[in-house]
């Protein structure tokens, strides 16, 4: 508690004041400048953008006055030169002097049209099953298959040929477009160029864009367990081609219209049909065949074609033979559709059948009354409209190649015939129109071919043979139609 | 006057033998037609053409002339070819019917 710790003690000396020193400085701080700004963190900008352009048409604007005037001066002189024209003997007997029958066809191309990339035994039994040039007839497409005798386990090919600028078709394809089932039937939209359409073995019904080289290019797909024979684009205005239709025939007798989205993206039934069978006692069968009442006539539609003069009328071949005048304006409404999706009787007259499966079905171009129909009993027949009887019938020894009209020729067919070439035939007289060298050609050979002529230059056919023979052929038709006069 | 139109058009498209008839205006747009959109459009841009050709062909060989009427005959069709100042008209005509 207590210590012996001494602090010594220390003095200072006494002080009144004490003067302090001071230093003053002053620092200028850096001028600080302040701004408002507003600032947006994201641009923003307004388009409308419509997908669809309005297309107004544009109507020249016409002074009705001055036509009408116009008119009412030129109409007498119009009527006397139609008058005169009409009973001028001037140009009878008048015949323009024909090009030489040689030249009338000359085949230009051969091309062997084989699936690349496939074993020799798969090539060699690939088939052409069918051809269809474009809209605008720079491109063809050939669809290829294999025989099956059920199931089909091959992939399809079809190869798409854009023709080069001397309008011949290059040797190897511009494209290769792939399918899991063989592909039995294509046709290009009529308008749109780059549109195909078409229906594998397995039934299902494709939509491709052949211009389309990054994706696998299919557009859409419609699966279906029936088996679709044949197909077809229609419209009901030839005149405006609105709205196109792909009509689908199937073997279970129903024929199918499809209508599409505008990108070809979608598909909806638009109307269907089913084939009934005929009431036997309405069907004459030829004497040859057994009695009519014990055989089944089969339905399944083989072919079939709308007529370009009355659209609402097509005509259907079958299987069993039948040849049927359809109509789609007044249909007959069938039990066993949806409400829907109805099923309708389309049948409006029946024809005389052919002994065997009708392979093609076409109207004609020139006159709104006549159809052809090509059997498998290897006959073609001319039919007119509202007459049973065929009003002609060409016999044929083998080939069961389908027959086409001429364009522009009322009497005039054609078809590939068993010489490798394209043969004229007359429905006058129900006679090949040159047969002049016949003899010079080797052997008959028994081949199929489906022939489909340029649709811009009706004197281009293409021929695709089923041996996998891709041919383009110049024909003059018009040096066969003087032949006949 | 559009009716007086359309019956003159009638009264010719009834004449034996007429299959269609195309008024073309002085650009060679078709303005009235009988025939369907892809025939009308083809013969009326290239009959104008061959009217304005044959026009300048009857002018050339004689200035104080002009062309009337032209009348084209083929194996199938005659085309009959009325040419105005401001319009031209074409019938076509199947003298075989």
């Amino acid at each position: 508690m207590f210590g012996v710790k001494h602090n010594e003690c220390v003095g200072f000396d006494s002080r009144w004041e004490v003067k302090k020193v001071y230093y003053e400085g002053c620092t200028q701080t850096p001028l600080y400048v302040s701004k408002n700004a507003t600032t947006e963190t994201a641009r923003s900008k307004e388009i409308e953008v419509q997908t669809d352009p309005m297309e107004i048409p544009q109507v020249p604007a016409v002074d009705m006055d001055k036509l009408a005037g116009f008119l009412t001066k030129i109409y007498p002189k119009v009527i006397e030169e139609l008058d005169e024209s009409v009973n001028s003997t001037a140009f009878a007997g008048y015949k323009v002097q024909n090009e030489p029958l040689e030249e009338a066809s000359k085949l230009l191309q051969t091309i062997e049209v084989f699936p690349q990339n496939e074993s020799t035994e798969t090539v060699n039994s690939a088939k052409i099953s069918s051809v269809s040039w474009n809209c605008s007839a720079r491109t063809i497409a050939v669809a290829m298959s294999y025989p099956h005798q059920s199931w089909c386990y091959d992939s399809g090919v079809i190869l798409v040929y854009f023709l080069d600028r001397e309008e011949r078709i290059p040797s190897s394809p511009s494209r290769k477009i792939s399918s899991d089932s063989c592909i039995t039937n294509i046709q290009f939209h009529p308008l749109m160029p780059a549109i195909l359409a078409g229906s594998a073995h397995d039934g299902t019904i494709l939509i491709w864009n052949v211009q389309d080289v990054n994706n696998d290019s299919v557009l859409s797909k419609i699966s279906r367990t029936d088996n679709v024979s044949c197909m077809n684009w229609m419209t009901l205005d030839h005149v405006t081609m609105d709205i196109v239709f792909l009509v689908t025939g199937c073997l279970d007798g129903t024929i199918t219209m499809w209508r599409f989205n505008n990108s070809y993206t979608c598909a909806n039934v638009y109307e269907k049909y089913k084939i009934k069978p005929p009431v036997m006692s309405r069907i004459k069968r030829s004497k040859s065949r057994r009695s009519a009442n014990s055989v089944e006539i089969g339905v399944g539609v083989t072919c079939f074609e709308f007529s370009r003069h009355l659209p609402d009328m097509f005509v259907v071949g079958t299987e069993g033979g039948l040849v049927i005048q359809c109509s789609t304006s007044k249909p007959i409404k069938l039990k066993g559709g949806t409400e829907t999706d109805p099923l309708y009787d389309p049948v409006f007259q029946h024809y005389d059948p052919h002994d065997g499966a009708v392979v093609n079905v076409q109207v004609s171009r020139t006159r709104n009354d006549m159809f052809l129909t090509t059997g498998a009993d290897l006959q073609t027949r001319i039919y007119i409209i509202g007459q049973e009887e065929p009003a002609r019938v060409i016999f044929f020894n083998s080939s069961v190649n389908p027959h086409y009209w001429v364009p522009y020729e009322k009497h005039l067919i054609y078809g590939y015939g068993m010489h490798k070439n394209i043969e004229v035939y007359n429905v006058k007289t129900g006679k090949i129109v040159d047969r002049r060298d016949i003899a010079e050609k080797s052997r008959p050979l028994f081949t199929n071919a489906v022939c489909e002529i340029n649709p811009k230059k009706p004197n281009i056919v293409a021929v695709g043979i089923k041996e996998g023979v891709l041919e383009l052929w110049m024909i003059s038709w018009g040096t066969y139609a003087n032949i006949t006069d | 006057m559009a009716n007086e139109v359309e019956d003159t058009l009638k009264r010719i498209q009834s004449h034996k033998g007429v299959v269609g008839i195309i008024v073309v205006n002085s650009e060679g747009i078709p303005i009235k037609t009988t025939l369907d959109n892809t025939t009308t459009v083809q013969y009326a841009g290239l009959i104008s053409s061959l009217s304005d050709k044959a026009r300048s062909v009857v002018r050339d060989l004689d200035p104080s002339n002009d062309l009337t009427f032209l009348r084209i005959r083929s194996k199938k069709h005659e085309i009959m070819v009325a040419p105005d100042k401001e319009f031209i008209l074409i019938v076509i005509q199947n003298p075989t019917d």
